[in-house]
Order: C-alpha cells, then structure tokens, then sequence
C-alpha cells in the first residue's frame, strides 16, 4: 500500500511540474456529498485529475452522492455526466465514477473518446483495481486506484495501445475456435442419438390420442385477465467503431458506454 | 345472513379490498385491481379443478368359453417359458411363438375365457415379411450383412389377448398463462407482460384403448405396433382361430386398469391444454379428470411373431397382422454409427470453421 501510495504522489509531482495548464471546463473532477472522504484526500484527487485531464484531453471523474433513488444506477450516472456538464471538448471526452450511498452500488459511465479508451475490458478492468477496496470500505483508495489506473489507460491510448484491445483478439480467438469444436460435437452427438431410435421401435405408447371418440367437447373455456407488468431496460448495442465497448443512450439523447462496478 | 366472502390476490396473495367507487377488488400489497365477476370465475375454475378424479370402470364379467358349433380348440403349453396357448385341435406340431421352443405340449382344450371381439388377420406370412424388409431398409444403423447372415428361427400368427377400454371422460383444469409484447423506442426496450388464468372444462370419449393382457409380451413390443384398426373387429367365433394360435389372458382386466388410467389422463390433459393457445408460456396448476360409462372388453388381436438370431444373439420382433406396423429392436453396426457421427461432425465443423475463418479476417 505504502508503494501505491508513495507511486500515486510521485506521478502527481511528475504531472504538476511538467504538463502543460491547459484549460477545459469546469467542474471539480471529485464531488462528494457524502463525505467518504476527507477534504485533503479530496484536495489530492481533484489535483491529480485536473493534470490528467490537462494532459489528455479527458474527464476522469468521481460523483458520490447519497441516493440514486429509483434510477438505475448506471442511468443515474449519465444523467449526472449529461447535467452536470461533465467531460472535455464539443464531445464531452471522459469517464465518470459514481457512487451511491443507497442503494450501496457502484458503476462507470463513460462518453465520447471515453467510450473508445475506457472499452469493456477497460471498465471490467477499473471495477477490479477498485472493487476490492470499496468492498473494504476503503474508498479513498478504491478512487485512487481507479484515478491511476484511468491514467495508465489514458497514457497507452495515447501510445497506440487501448487497454484490452490486443487481449481481445487473443482470448476471442481460441474461444471461437472452441466453440468451432464444441458445436459439431453436439450436433453430431444429438443427430446419432435421434437416428438411432429408429433402431428400436419397441416404444411405450403414453397417449390415447389414436382412440378419441369424436373429438373435445368444451363446456368452459375462460381466459380471465389477471395483471400486467412492465420492464424497462436500457438499450445496448454494440457499436463497431467503439473498439468493444457496450453503450446505450442516456435520457439526454447522449451516446454512453460504461457499466462494471456493483454492489460494495 | 349474507355469506362473508374473502378473496385473495391471485398475484401475491394478500387479502382484497372492495374499493366502492371503482366497483373492483383492490390489493394493498401488490397494487393490482381484479373485477368482482373475474375472481368468482376464477374461484369456481378452479374449485372445478380441484375435485379428486375419479375413475368410473365397470368390473368385467368373464365368460366361460362353449363352443357354438365352432371348430375344436386345443390347448397347447410351453415347457420353457410356460405359455398357454389355445389352437386349432388340427394345428399339429407347432412351435412356441415366444421362446421358440419345439417341444410344445398338447392338451384338452378347458378353462378358456371367451373373448367379445377378435380382429382377424389382414397381412398374411408373405406381406408381414416384407413389412419387416421394409423396417429394415428404414433402420438407419442396420448392419449391411444383416439381411445374409440373420437366421429367421421362427414367424408365427398369433392372437394376442387385450383389454379394450371404452370411457367418456369429464376434464377440468386451470392454467397460469402470460402473452408477452415487446417495443423498443429510442433508448428502452420495453417488456409487456400480461398475467391470465386460464380455466377450461369439457368432455372426450375414447374407444378402444388396448392394454395387453398377456404377460408373455413385452408391453413395449405391444404398445408399438398400435394402432390397430377396430372398424375390423367382429364378434367371435372360434372359426378365426383355424391354423392359427391365441394366446390367453394372464393379466386381469382390474390389473391392466391403472395403465389405460393413464393414457386416458395423459391424452384428455393434451387435448384440453390444446385449447389454450395463443400465449407465450400455458402452465397447468390444476385439474381434474372423471370417467363415467367405463367399458372394458377382451379381444384377440393379430399379430406376427419374428424370431431372428443374427450374430449368436436372438432379435424378437412383433408385426402388426393388420397393419404391417414393425415393433423391434434392430442389431446396430456400429462402424456405421461412427461414420455418421463423422459425417454430421465433419459437415457442421466445416461451416463452423469458415464462419471463424470469416469473423477472425474481419477483427
């Protein structure tokens, strides 16, 4: 911990004395209303994104509030993204961690290039590096966490190299090639096993079916409604341009990816 | 005094309200709204549904065969397996059509029940061979050098004993059943389920359901070369026995009761559930089934017995005596079995392949 913490200061003090102060909007990278963490820490991580939005363009963000009320989480996330003004340049670039006090969850929304840099691997990735610690209750750190390794995304984005893009084609390789194998074998074993029942017509014969008499004669035949019920879910597609990440659109209209996260 | 009626929610089960100003029975719990005159239905359904099935046969009254200026009848029994067979007194020497044991046994025709209806012969020796060539050429895995090398031991006519059970049978069930829609606007998709019981009631005879009543055939054998035509059936008379074997009854018509019991079961449920249609998923929760007018009769019915021996093994078959249907099970080659598999396999990997192919070129 003591080495995670003593990297995360020096890459501060790197990013303070040599990015250039370039300026994009404006709201804090780090709200927090609920007060999980201490103005200093607050202090630390609005400094530390403020250099990684100046260097790269990007919004890495944080929101925690109290209560995402009866909104999907995920849906609540993008609103705050979308109302609030978050994210850099005319496509709002960047990714925003929000936090929930009730219900307990988190998640990862994402916008712009954010959707590109920050693809679903990238997001499983952030809901690992930080999960552990929000399950530990240690939220400073579960934001720091997700505040470096944002970084390091952003940095090899910026060399060419979007985090599980190269990953992606080595494990969806073998597992098409897998299921290459996997699916003739069920076929095959389903259609031998179908044909060879011709090979025994001893069969039981559970129905009467050739010795109805006539026909059904039916003396009620009510269909009583009941009740209905209506689920709602965001739409997902997969968008060939956005480099595997899943999106949706937000209520604002706004293309979005993201997800991840969970309860804590 | 009025009666006091509490009716619950069908949906999670918490007590109703009457709400006096929309005229419905409300729930507190779950939300839901329910007309008055829905939930009688629904309680009276499935009340319906909810009575003991009751199965209503009328017990069957053997009669003593007397020959009525018919032929003589013999009786003849088998040392090996113990079949007692009636024929023609003039049969000769005949062999077992179970066991195929030659040294069958013959002696005084008595004891024999008369049976109500026989269904004679139609497909005779030549015809129910080429029934049998033609199940052959239907079996898939049949071992090419089955037709040279199997030894037809033995193919007897035989009558075969069998309860026949004549029923018409009252059925009520209910159903939980849903209808689903879906639509999509710009940024939701939408599910739409609709909830509904289902109550359905009504009538269905059935006519000559066969259950054998001989324990020397095995009720599979028996069941698949159904059905048999009774447009056929006549009265009996000995006469139809000439040159022929029949079997006798070892099985009571009381103990062959509770498997015509569930056939009649299982088809009156299908036909009424086939009534319900119309909606995504149709659950049965509850129903009832009572027979009334049960009539049981005792019939011989054709059959042809095959016995091959292929390969040290012994293969029985049963031929449909008017149908030509094949009951069996047939030797399988497994080298033709694996080639199958091999094809179908090598055909679906193929495809499978070029699809990969495909998408691995376009990532």
């Amino acid at each position: 911990m003591k080495k995670r913490i003593f990297t995360f200061l020096a890459v501060i003090f790197t990013l303070t004395a040599f990015a250039p102060f370039t300026s994009f909007a404006y709201n804090t990278p780090v709200t927090d209303e609920v007060g999980y963490l201490t103005q200093d820490e607050v202090n630390a991580l609005n400094s530390y994104l403020e250099q990684v939005r100046n260097e790269y363009g990007m919004d890495v963000v944080v929101y925690i509030e109290q209560s995402a009320g009866s909104n999907n989480v995920l849906l609540r996330a993008d609103d705050i993204y979308d109302y609030r003004g978050y994210g850099a340049g005319e496509n709002r670039d960047g990714i925003m961690m929000y936090i929930s006090m009730y219900p307990r969850k988190y998640t990862f929304s994402t916008c712009g290039e954010g959707i590109r840099v920050f693809n679903d691997a990238a997001i499983e990735r952030l809901t690992e590096v930080a999960g552990e610690y929000m399950r530990a209750g240690d939220y400073y750190d579960a934001v720091a966490a997700y505040a470096e390794e944002s970084y390091n995304m952003l940095t090899a984005a910026a060399n060419g190299e979007v985090y599980g893009e190269g990953a992606a084609d080595d494990y969806t390789k073998p597992v098409a090639w897998g299921l290459a194998g996997i699916i003739p074998l069920i076929v095959a074993t389903l259609t031998t096993r179908a044909r060879s029942r011709g090979m025994n017509t001893a069969q039981y014969n559970n129905s009467a079916a050739g010795y109805v008499k006539g026909g059904l004669n039916l003396t009620t035949s009510n269909d009583l409604f009941l009740y209905s019920s209506i689920t709602r879910t965001p739409r997902m597609q997969n968008t060939a341009n956005s480099g595997g990440s899943t999106t949706h659109m937000s209520s604002s209209g706004e293309m979005h990816g993201g997800g991840g996260g969970g309860s804590y | 005094m009025a009666e006091i009626r509490n009716f619950k929610c069908p949906c999670c089960g918490a007590p109703l309200v009457f709400d006096g100003v929309s005229q419905t029975l409300d729930c507190s719990s779950c939300g839901n709204k329910f007309e008055v005159e829905t939930l009688r239905q629904l309680e009276q359904g499935a009340n319906d549904a909810a009575k003991e099935s009751k199965f209503d046969w009328t017990h069957y009254e053997p009669r003593n065969y007397e020959p009525e200026g018919e032929i003589d009848l013999a009786s003849y029994s088998c040392p090996s397996c113990g079949a007692e067979i009636a024929g023609d007194d003039n049969l000769g020497a005949t062999i077992c059509p179970y066991c195929g044991n030659s040294t069958i046994v013959k002696r005084n025709f008595e004891g024999t029940l008369r049976p109500d209806y026989i269904i004679p012969f139609k497909t005779d020796k030549d015809g129910a061979m080429r029934a049998f060539e033609n199940a052959c050429a239907n079996a898939p895995f049949l071992p090419k050098e089955f037709k040279d090398k199997r030894v037809v031991e033995k193919m007897t006519g035989v009558y075969v004993p069998y309860w026949m059970f004549d029923c018409d049978c009252d059925i009520s069930a209910v159903y939980a059943a849903t209808r689903v829609s879906a639509w999509s606007d710009g940024r939701f998709d939408y599910v739409k389920t609709d909830f509904y019981k289902l109550i359905r009631a009504g009538s269905v005879g059935f006519a000559n359901i066969p259950v054998d009543a001989s324990s020397k055939t095995d009720n599979r054998y028996m069941e698949g070369v159904e059905p048999f035509d009774y447009s056929a059936a006549v009265d009996f008379n000995a006469g139809y026995l000439s040159g022929c074997l029949a079997d006798r009854y070892d099985v009571s018509a009381d103990d062959s009761i509770e498997r015509a019991n569930e056939r009649v079961k299982n088809t009156a449920a299908e036909v009424l559930g086939s009534t319900a249609m119309g909606y995504a998923t149709v659950i049965p929760e509850n129903s009832s089934i009572s027979f009334s007018g049960g009539k049981i009769r005792y019939s011989l019915l054709p059959v042809w017995m095959l016995n091959i021996k292929y390969m040290d093994k012994m293969y029985k078959y049963v031929i449909n005596g008017q149908t030509g249907k094949v009951s069996g099970e047939f030797p399988t080659s497994k080298a033709k079995k694996v080639r199958f598999f091999a094809a179908v396999f090598g055909a679906v990997f193929a495809a499978c392949a070029a699809c990969v192919l495909a998408f691995t070129h376009l990532m």
